[in-house]
């Protein structure tokens, strides 16, 4: 396939020319048979405006292969109408709703074109005085609704009744049977990849780190390995990187917690919740121990890291986990152990093994449902080449799955963090990277890929003449999963949403940038 | 001599003035005033006949009138009150129901709703068999023809068809009971209380019988299916009362017991899961029947057993029922017609926020469906516990047996109560709460006063019911019962020696609730003139674009139980699930049918078709083979005759034969 | 009797005094149990007594049942509350039957709040409600269960004797009997209620709702009455099985009030503990659970039948 993509490895940079520029039609086949034939994953599929003016747009496929450890990169030039690849390949729908909402590309033949974060072109039209843009209402969309006389529709948010973002759910049910469930987000946009085009700079690092606030280590790592790639010099020692493993195994923790708490409450389990309520408050903690935020907003940086992990403090954290993880041990325990728990989770919103690949599901969610894609370990970064948490697998995608593969990572990462923390003797190995960025190679593009702890995150950064960012691309694993929540409610009784939703636990913001 | 020219007044004014405007029907307005104006007439005129007897006032009177015997006592009153006073609701709400209906059909409408009426009216005071089968029979045509009133439409001649058959099926029964009440063989009283009960059990929505009742009910205008309703399946039990042949208690007893306890759960079930509000009505009268039968079956067997107080509160109760029933589900099929005029249609998923325009509708039609639940302050409540009463009266003194029987008899009631606190919740929410589901219903308004007024009138007539309860238990009940000795409830001891106690309390502890009611919202109003009252959208969840279509449906509030009770699995349910990732059309519909439409009469009807098409066969058209078959069908009967001994003790047939098979025949006074 | 009466006036004033104080013992124990400080004991009451302060928003939707909902909720919870023997001692109200109307009074109470949460044309109400006469419905087979136990058990129709009847507790099966049907009584009491594991009071998630979805749409003084109403009918449920097995009267009348209120107060405790340590089932699970409790209950209706009517 040399003469139709270009393959590169996970954090590389190369000129963008080097990239084969095809013509639509090979590019259309291209990106199907890579796809539908041999099992790439789509990572990101985005437009950016061609490099002078009347050059139509740029659209850039990166296929990730799991198998080889490498990203398949392609491109094509369009004017404005491109022939969907959904109805042949489903896992493209989210991608060109996308392209058609940002750059007003005439998708044709998509089944669902609908706005997916109602948000104005990323590329200023002139004002019209004849023709004022219409204002955009979220949630102002077609929605997909049953016929018969008594069925009828339930909408949940975009104001929720729990402290949680917002989204807004269209069941279509007859009574407690739901039928379908769409959703429609986009309340969350604030316009993060506009704002980052000519970056980078001093605001560049912050507004990454608050793509999606509970994700940052894994936001942050992935666009200082973009930096560090477009900036040889920018080199990270080997302990930075570890302690950037480190603070994302931490992260992972959190959230997994946090997140089996929450499954917890959602049956009315009190003990699990309490307990794991705390209990993730105790790794970040942790984290801030390490940084000084509890998010670790400050602590990855293009060129290493911001703060380092003295003995002392890693010989503190090491006996606080082993605390902890007891604690955690047993409120997961009192949890997996009650028949009532068990019986809520069970067979609840199932995910098939084909859907899930289908429709490109990744991170925990499509670990459940049997996948097998983990970052960590198909595109290994940072220390993950050298050093990981052991695999953890479950079967069945339903919310138990979901559940166990969870706990599972929980011990698996609990396990490695101890390993790392003892062995760490290293002692300001991991200087403070620089504060100026030096200068990114021009006319280039990187890919960066991170396994957050909702799975797949993509970051794409392609530079123009100047090395300023002519196009930043954030594929946040939200972006994969959100359909995945929608099948998983088909054929479901309406009371088991929150528990569904909240075993998928996806990202709002991250998806809405 | 009062009885007399009274009844005769009653029975020309309804007669002629169902002639009268038949006549006159190129002229719908006089016609509709001649129409209306002599059914309430007649039936004011049959009201205070019916009162007279009802509070003896007047003894009972037995007389001769156009060559036929005539009865008036207290159980005639007793089943005529509900038809009177409906009657006169019902015409009166006609008048709006029937406005804009096409020029010469106001005539043929009142010819026969006078005609039922009148007809209803003379089953009560039939005397003997014979008048018993003719007003039988006049009623059931005069009222088929109310139920094919809208012959237009396929549905309506396809339930008025099922309705002509079943009433004829329950007439030739009746035919037939009369028949074997002369015959002596040891096998004839049994067949004969089989013909009997289900003759009369069809007109009164026996399960299995009832497969007529709700297809009819829903096709017939509005107030004619209120009549039908609040007077028709009430005769079955006045049939059953005034001429089933001698029986035990116990045998009776069991029998109504086990059809109430079936009709009771079957109808609310099925009642619940209608998405037709008239249908939904109809089953509902399955059940409350249901309710009464089952109040009688346990009189009986307290009869039986000896056990006086279960036999009054049994009997007492389900007779108090059958008024209950007959005023509060007159007014809801009123309320029904008012909804359907205003509306257009009766499907109940359609409708909806029809209570801000139609405010009196919504607040009479939710006080009858809270009272027919047998919620408290209602009338219903009232028989309920009465029948409540009676199957707990076991604990004091009865078999083990029976006290176990009676224990699930009572639980049979909660559980029906509690369906049907779901089910009117859901009529009440689906028609007249939230916003409407249709643009079709958008415009409704309240219905004009002709077609309000009824429906007070008679929710007026429920609550005197709930005052007088007591009064009415003590001195009208006995007197009803005393007559209708064919049943033996003149067996019974004096009512008021058991039960009314109950009644006072419940009913002054129901006045202290709606005091209390009143008084806490007094309270919080007056607590609240202090701050404005402000008037903000239904919680949307900050969605900027809510339709109507973001609320229940009637269907869906009763899904979860209707699954429960698999009546929505299977051919209940069309679904077409949304296909594939991207789907672009998906439906699913729930049409509950009729369990014994669908296992029993089916299937009958398919072996009877089947069997005629084969019999048909020798339908060959030619003379000569039909001549044929007359002599060899002639030689059959002759060889038949031949090797049968001729009983030459046959007597002569007279009316004196029939006298001690029959009680009922025996009162029965040759015309002077 | 003088003093009796006044026993039982005094009880009646308990009930309406202390029922929000059942719901704080509630809470309290859930708190304690997972190792918070969790709310207030007196917590209820403030709640009740700020709504009642409170302005009032309604919705336009509603075509006026809306504001009946709560005065008819409490109403009836407050009129069935007369015919409980508070302490054993005979109502002053009692009458042949009155069980009866205790158990359709809460069904009208039930009933109007359904209406009255139907009138905001809400989804989430009408899941609620859809949810509430489900549950309702079938609660009322091992409710009349538990009735028919108690008539039988004590020969009699009203709810004073039922529930003060002297049992002979030396028999083995009539005991057995005795706390099977408290048991289902409990049951009831946790549907009625709407107490894990039916449905949970704290969630705050509209789509597995029952209770609370129902109430979405009121504020002010009408949540202040349905609040109100709901303690009531906590205590009322809960006296109702406390008094089940509560075995006839001893001691001075002063100590069976205290064991009264203490035994009562009791089971607010065990509510808390219950719902500790479970977790809701599926909707689809509880009619079947409701199914299996009346069938309890009918096995408990039979050991009366069988042993406990021919005692002496």
């Amino acid at each position: 396939m040399t003469d139709t993509t270009l393959t590169i490895t996970n954090c590389t940079a190369i000129p963008l020319q080097r990239v084969p520029s095809l013509p639509v039609n090979t590019f259309r086949e291209t990106l199907l048979e890579l796809v539908n034939q041999q099992q790439r994953r789509v990572s990101a599929f985005f437009a950016m405006p061609g490099a002078d003016t009347g050059q139509g747009l740029e659209l850039i496929a990166v296929l990730a292969n799991d198998n080889d450890h490498t990203c398949d990169l392609t491109r094509t030039t369009i004017q404005d109408e491109f022939a969907s690849l959904t109805p042949e390949c489903p896992t493209f729908a989210w991608f060109e709703r996308e392209l058609a909402e940002q750059y007003s590309i005439a998708i044709t033949g998509h089944p669902w074109l609908k706005p997916i974060r109602f948000q104005p072109p990323m590329i200023d039209g002139a004002a019209d005085p004849a023709n004022p843009p219409k204002t955009i209402i979220a949630g102002d969309t077609d929605y997909f609704t049953m016929d018969g006389e008594g069925t009828h529709e339930v909408a949940v948010g975009p104001v929720h009744a729990s402290v949680i973002e917002p989204g807004h759910f269209r069941f279509q049910c007859l009574g407690e049977d739901v039928y379908s469930l769409e959703i429609s987000l986009g309340y969350q946009h604030r316009g993060v990849e506009k704002m980052l085009l000519g970056g980078p700079d001093r605001r560049t690092l912050p507004m990454i780190a608050t793509v999606s606030g509970d994700s940052t280590i894994a936001s942050t790592t992935a666009y200082a390995q973009l930096c560090e790639c477009l900036a040889p010099s920018l080199k990270p020692s080997p302990d930075a990187l570890l302690l950037r493993g480190i603070a994302a195994e931490l992260e992972r923790l959190a959230n997994h917690v946090g997140d089996l708490g929450a499954l917890a409450g959602d049956v009315a389990y009190l003990p699990t919740a309490s307990f794991c309520g705390r209990l993730r408050g105790e790794f970040l903690n942790m984290t801030a121990e390490i940084c000084g935020n509890r998010f670790g907003r400050n602590l990855v940086r293009p060129g290493g890291v911001k703060f380092a992990l003295t003995p002392a403090k890693a010989e503190k954290i090491f006996r606080w986990l082993d605390q902890v993880s007891k604690d955690v041990d047993n409120a997961l325990n009192l949890m997996f152990e009650a028949a009532t728990v068990l019986d809520r989770f069970e067979n609840i919103g199932p995910v098939s093994k084909t859907a899930a690949l289908d429709i490109g599901l990744v991170g925990p969610a499509a670990r459940a449902a049997g996948l097998d894609c983990d970052i960590r370990f198909s595109h290994p970064y940072a220390c993950y080449a050298d050093t990981a948490p052991a695999r953890s697998e479950a079967s069945g995608g339903d919310t138990l799955a979901r559940a166990l593969i969870r706990r599972r990572e929980i011990t698996a990462s609990t396990k490695w963090l101890k390993e790392q923390l003892a062995l760490w003797k290293k002692d300001n190995q991991t200087t403070p990277a620089a504060t100026a960025l030096p200068a990114l190679a021009p006319d280039s593009i990187a890919v960066s890929l991170v396994e957050a702890w909702r799975g797949e995150m993509c970051h794409v950064a392609v530079t123009d003449a100047q090395g300023a960012f002519r196009r930043y691309k954030i594929v946040d694993p939200s972006f994969h999963n959100w359909f995945g929540l929608a099948l998983s409610m088909r054929g479901e009784q309406i009371s088991h949403f929150p528990i569904c939703n909240k075993s998928f636990n996806l990202s709002y913001c991250g998806h809405d940038l | 001599m009062f009885s007399f020219s009274l009844f005769a007044l009653m029975f020309f004014v309804l007669f002629f003035g169902a002639v009268l405007s038949w006549f006159l029907r190129q002229r719908p307005v006089t016609a509709c005033r001649i129409g209306a104006g002599s059914a309430i007439l007649g039936c004011a005129a049959g009201l205070i006949l019916a009162v007279a007897h009802l509070f003896q006032w007047v003894d009972k009177a037995q007389f001769p009138w156009m060559g036929l015997d005539w009865r008036l006592d207290a159980l005639s009153g007793f089943f005529m009150l509900p038809v009177l006073l409906v009657g006169i609701a019902a015409a009166c709400h006609s008048v709006g129901y029937l406005e804009g209906r096409s020029e010469n059909r106001q005539g043929v409408y009142w010819l026969f709703f006078n005609l039922t009426l009148l007809s209803m009216l003379l089953v009560t005071a039939a005397d003997t068999y014979v008048e018993l089968l003719l007003t039988w029979e006049a009623m059931c045509v005069t009222s088929f023809a109310l139920v094919a009133f809208d012959y237009k439409e396929d549905k309506v001649r396809h339930a008025a068809w099922v309705y002509i058959l079943a009433s004829h099926a329950g007439a030739l029964l009746l035919i037939l009971m009369f028949a074997l009440q002369t015959n002596a063989s040891p096998a004839a009283p049994v067949a004969a209380l089989v013909c009997g009960l289900l003759g009369f059990g069809m007109k009164s929505g026996f399960p299995l019988l009832h497969v007529w009742l709700p297809p009819s009910y829903d096709a017939a205008p509005a107030p004619a299916t209120s009549v039908m309703s609040a007077g028709m399946v009430n005769l079955g039990i006045c049939g059953m009362m005034r001429f089933l042949p001698p029986v035990t208690p116990a045998l009776i007893g069991w029998i109504l017991l086990a059809v109430g306890v079936t009709s009771a759960l079957m109808g609310i079930l099925l009642a619940m899961t209608q998405s037709n509000l008239k249908r939904l009505l109809a089953y509902s009268s399955v059940e409350n029947m249901g309710i009464v039968f089952l109040g009688m079956g346990l009189g009986f067997l307290g009869l039986d057993q000896g056990n006086t107080a279960m036999a009054i509160c049994g009997i007492g109760g389900a007779m108090l029922h059958i008024w209950n029933h007959a005023f509060l589900k007159g007014t809801l099929f009123l309320l029904a017609g008012t909804v359907q005029k205003a509306t257009g249609t009766v499907a109940m998923d359609e409708m909806g926020g029809l209570g801000k325009n139609m405010p009196i509708t919504k607040s009479v039609f939710t006080c009858n469906a809270a009272a027919l639940c047998g919620l408290p302050p209602g009338n219903a409540f009232l028989s309920e516990a009465m029948i409540y009463l009676a199957a707990f009266q076991c604990v004091v003194s009865g078999s083990n047996f029976m006290l176990g029987v009676a224990m699930l008899a009572a639980i049979a009631l909660a559980l029906t109560g509690g369906l049907a606190a779901a089910t009117f919740s859901k009529a009440v929410s689906a028609v007249f709460q939230g916003e409407p589901r249709s643009d079709a219903i958008k415009d409704a308004c309240e219905a004009p006063r002709t077609m309000r007024a009824p429906t007070l009138f008679l929710s007026g007539m429920a609550f005197i019911v709930f005052l007088t309860a007591p009064w009415l238990w003590n001195h009208v009940l006995p007197a009803v019962l005393s007559q209708a000795d064919a049943i033996g409830t003149v067996l019974i001891p004096d009512l008021a020696s058991y039960g009314s106690r109950t009644l006072a309390a419940v009913r002054n502890f129901s006045l202290l609730t709606i005091v209390l009611i009143i008084a806490l919202e007094y309270l919080r109003d007056r607590r609240m003139r202090q701050q404005p009252l402000e008037y903000k959208c239904t919680w949307d969840c900050g969605y900027a674009l809510p339709t109507s279509r973001m609320q229940y449906t009637g269907t869906a509030f009763t899904q979860p139980l209707s699954d429960f009770f698999n009546l929505t699995k299977g051919k209940n349910r069309t679904t077409q699930p949304p296909e594939g990732y991207f789907p672009t059309s998906a439906s699913v519909d729930i049409e509950v049918t009729d369990p014994a439409d669908h296992y029993l009469w089916r299937p009958i009807n398919l072996i009877t078709s089947r069997i005629a098409d084969r019999t048909r066969r020798i339908q060959s058209g030619y003379l000569h083979i039909y001549i044929l078959m007359a002599v060899i069908a002639l030689l059959a009967m002759l060889i038949f005759a031949a090797v049968t001994p001729t009983r030459v003790d046959d007597p002569p047939i007279g009316e004196s034969d029939i006298a001690p098979a029959a009680t009922a025949v025996a009162r029965h006074t040759p015309a002077p | 009797m003088n003093n009796n009466l006044c026993l039982w006036w005094t009880g009646l004033i308990a009930a309406f005094l202390l029922a929000p104080l059942l719901k704080g013992i509630i809470n309290k124990t859930k708190a304690i149990i997972v190792g918070r400080r969790g709310p207030k004991l007196l917590q209820p009451y403030y709640n009740i007594i700020k709504l009642l302060r409170k302005g009032c928003v309604r919705t336009t939707t509603s075509c006026g049942l809306l504001a009946w909902g709560p005065p008819v909720t409490l109403a009836t919870a407050m009129i069935a509350l007369l015919f409980l023997p508070y302490a054993n001692q005979i109502s002053p109200f009692a009458f042949t039957g009155d069980a009866f109307l205790f158990a359709y009074l809460l069904g009208l109470g039930r009933f109007a709040l359904v209406l009255g949460a139907m009138d905001t044309g809400s989804s989430f109400e009408g899941m609620g409600s859809s949810r509430e006469v489900q549950f309702a419905a079938l609660a009322e087979g091992p409710l009349f269960a538990v009735l028919g136990f108690l008539a039988i058990s004590s020969r009699s129709l009203n709810l004073s004797s039922m529930l003060t009847c002297p049992l002979p507790a030396q028999v083995p099966t009539v005991v057995a009997a005795v706390i099977l049907a408290a048991g289902i009584a409990f049951v009831v009491l946790l549907v009625e209620n709407c107490r894990v594991p039916f449905d949970d009071p704290e969630t705050h998630l509209e789509l597995t709702m029952i209770h609370e979805a129902m109430v979405l749409d009121y504020s002010g003084p009408d949540l202040g009455y349905i609040l109100y109403g709901s303690c009531l009918k906590l205590w009322l449920m809960a006296a109702f099985v406390w008094l089940m097995l509560i075995p006839g009267d001893f001691g001075s009348p002063g100590l069976m009030m205290v064991l009264h209120i203490l035994g009562i107060l009791l089971s607010g405790v065990i509510i808390g503990i219950i719902e500790s340590v479970t977790a809701r089932f599926r909707f689809l699970k509880l009619p079947q659970f409701l199914l299996g409790s009346l069938g309890a209950a009918l096995i408990a209706l039979a050991l009366t039948i069988l042993t406990g009517r021919n005692l002496p």
